[in-house]
């Protein structure tokens, strides 16, 4: 009875700050001038169906994309030997992590641009025409900038967490780096591995400033772009909203996943 | 010739020498214990061998081809773990089967291969379970058969048996023995055990602060030993500084720092030094009067069960004496012999 009394505080504030506006969000996107509607998502069926796709997909692909560049850096922060070369790897591939999107998103434009570094780069291997870069491709590359060394710091973190004697062990038994990494590090961090690629996947669904600043307006671009879209130039929050429900369940099929390990057995295995 | 061979081994770890110039050779078939304090340079070396740790200088030389710089897959050696290090996500058949999947082996070739050697490490039976769901004993048998699946040319054991407890210790010692006979696997075996390493070993090689500092049989490492530190280290030895007075064939005579004058066998191993040692061990010592005698009185009185054992005040020295039954009380005098072809003199 106390115990519930001294968790009613904070449950509580989750209520409050939490639940409340959420529960209110979903409420307005169901509501009409003559209260229940399905009208605001018929709205977003009908005008942004195909940013709801370009969103998931562009997201999913960048974590999937992501992910295998996380793993590689984090398997040989773990398993390559130790020498000057991986203390400098093992520092800068943090940097993009502490970098805020905006920056990221101003570094892409200039990266990406039509005369940009990338461009110029092409050009003088001898690509004649300059690829444009502001739809999918340059949000893609954005994500996974941002998103793979994210994903290698949480899944080294699974990587530390095997014993030196499980890989020397398959060592020892004829395996090589990769067949340590696949028989070994990943089936042994398996839970690590999916919840870092929730997360990074979750970030990127709820991303603005790298679609609108690369993308913007231009069709098809990512749902937060058309929630602000909606919201600024139409004060259409109904709408809005509606829009933000559905992204929500994007991201929910993997944070009930995410949730569901949390806690079962903590972020780390054994 | 011999089939593993290491060649003035040395490596650091920032200012410790964990092995220093040790060299060594197994024939093949061999199994050879590598036997020392904890910390002496034991798992170090073994790992230099298995190829997990590059010496700082010297080479490893398998089949007569320097290997010291090929990576541990491509060595085609076996190794079993102290602590087992059993994959825990994988069952007993999944353990086993590793290092044949690793080969290219085929799938009916791997799942024989598996079902001989844990008939061979009485495993039968268990292929679906997890390391988790199995004993300290199994956890190591299941090791042991991962070792040995792809049949190694060399087993490397590093402590195998020391996390179990002693009965089951003695009971897994014996069974070892004779797998490792019945296959004549090339073995070098890592132990801290004296009594581990003279039950199965052909050969021991006793290290000490980094250095192999006599080779030889069981036999030669306890009856001959070359120097102090193994003279003392098997054995239940007491040791007692003095000096070699003369030599007559393989008998010396030494005299204890209480002016007694002691007859006893120089070691074989060790030249005769004036500055010498006397081991005496409780097979030395018995009750009795004449040649080679030292007055005591008993200071304490051990039960065993099998045999009681005594500590002795002999003239300064003291001694440990065994016998079956009680014959003596606390404070009583007696004389003890010491037998000079049991009693052993070493140079220091
Ligand atoms: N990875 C390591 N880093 C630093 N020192 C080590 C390392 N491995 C072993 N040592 C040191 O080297 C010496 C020998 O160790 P080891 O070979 O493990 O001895 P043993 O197996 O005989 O107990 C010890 O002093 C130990 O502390
Ligand atoms: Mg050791």
């Amino acid at each position: 009875m106390l115990g519930s009394l001294l968790v009613l505080p904070a449950l509580l504030v989750i209520v409050l700050l939490y639940l409340y506006p959420f529960g209110l969000a979903v409420w307005i996107s169901f509501s009409g001038e003559d209260g229940f509607t399905l009208e605001h998502y018929q709205r977003v069926y009908e005008v942004y169906w195909e940013d709801v796709i370009f969103t998931f997909w562009t997201s999913f692909l960048s974590a999937v994309i992501a992910a295998v560049l996380g793993i590689l850096i984090a398997a040989y922060l773990r398993l390559g030997a130790d020498d000057p070369i991986k203390s400098f790897i093992n520092q800068l591939y943090r940097i993009p992590i502490f970098l805020p999107m905006v920056v990221v998103a101003q570094m892409m434009r200039g990266f990406l641009a039509p005369h940009g570094t990338l461009n110029m780069a092409l050009f003088n291997l001898g690509l004649s025409q300059p690829i444009e870069f502001f739809d999918w491709k340059g949000l893609v590359i954005g994500f996974v900038w941002k998103q793979a060394p994210f994903m290698a710091l949480i899944i080294l973190s699974g990587f530390l967490m095997v014993k030196d004697e499980h890989i020397e062990a398959a060592r020892v038994a004829g395996a090589s780096d990769l067949r340590v990494l696949t028989e070994i590090l990943l089936p042994m961090t398996r839970n690590t591995v999916a919840i870092a690629f929730a997360l990074a996947y979750a970030s990127n669904v709820a991303t603005f400033t790298l679609p609108y600043m690369l993308i913007g307006g231009a069709k098809p671009t990512a749902i937060t772009v058309d929630i602000a879209h909606r919201v600024t130039f139409f004060g259409d929050w109904a709408t809005a909203n509606a829009l933000g429900v559905v992204s929500f369940l994007l991201v929910s099929v993997f944070a009930v996943f995410y949730l569901r390990e949390m806690v079962r057995r903590g972020v780390y295995e054994r | 010739m011999s089939l593993l061979e290491l060649r003035r081994v040395t490596k650091r770890f920032g200012k410790v020498v964990a092995v220093s110039e040790v060299s060594l050779a197994v024939g093949k078939g061999e199994i050879l214990s590598l036997l020392g304090p904890s910390g002496c340079g034991k798992s170090t070396t073994l790992r230099i061998i298995a190829g997990l740790t590059k010496p700082d200088s010297g080479s490893v030389i398998h089949e007569g081809r320097d290997i010291t710089e090929l990576p541990p897959e491509k060595r085609n050696f076996g190794m079993v773990f102290q602590n087992y290090a059993l994959w825990p996500h994988m069952t007993v058949f999944d353990n086993v089967a590793f290092g044949l999947r690793m080969r290219g082996w085929a799938r009916q070739d791997i799942a024989r291969r598996v079902k001989e050697v844990l008939e061979l490490v009485k495993l039968s039976g268990m292929e679906s379970r997890y390391p988790t769901q199995l004993s300290g004993g199994q956890q190591q048998r299941v090791a042991l058969a991962r070792a040995l699946a792809p049949s190694p040319s060399v087993l490397l054991m590093d402590e195998p048996l020391s996390n179990l407890d002693a009965k089951l210790r003695e009971e897994l010692r014996h069974e070892l023995r004779s797998i490792l006979r019945s296959l004549r696997i090339t073995t070098i075996y890592v132990t801290h055990d004296q009594a581990e390493a003279m039950a199965l070993s052909d050969k021991i090689a006793v290290m000490n602060a980094g250095r192999i500092v006599q080779t030889g049989t069981p036999a030669e490492i306890y009856r001959e030993p070359a120097d102090p530190f193994v003279a003392t280290f098997i054995g239940e030895s007491i040791a007692v500084p003095g000096s070699l007075l003369s030599v007559n064939g393989s008998l010396g005579l030494i005299r204890l720092p209480n002016g007694v004058q002691l007859k006893a066998r120089i070691s074989k191993a060790s030249p005769p030094s004036k500055e010498a040692l006397l081991v005496l061990r409780p097979e030395a010592v018995s009750l009795g009067e004449g040649e080679n005698s030292l007055k005591c009185r008993v200071s304490r009185e051990t039960y065993m069960g099998e045999r009681v054992e005594y500590r002795l005040e002999c003239e300064g020295v003291e001694l440990k004496l065994r016998s079956l039954d009680p014959v003596l009380s606390v404070g009583e005098e007696a004389r003890v012999v010491i037998d000079p072809s049991r009693a052993i003199i070493v140079g220091r």
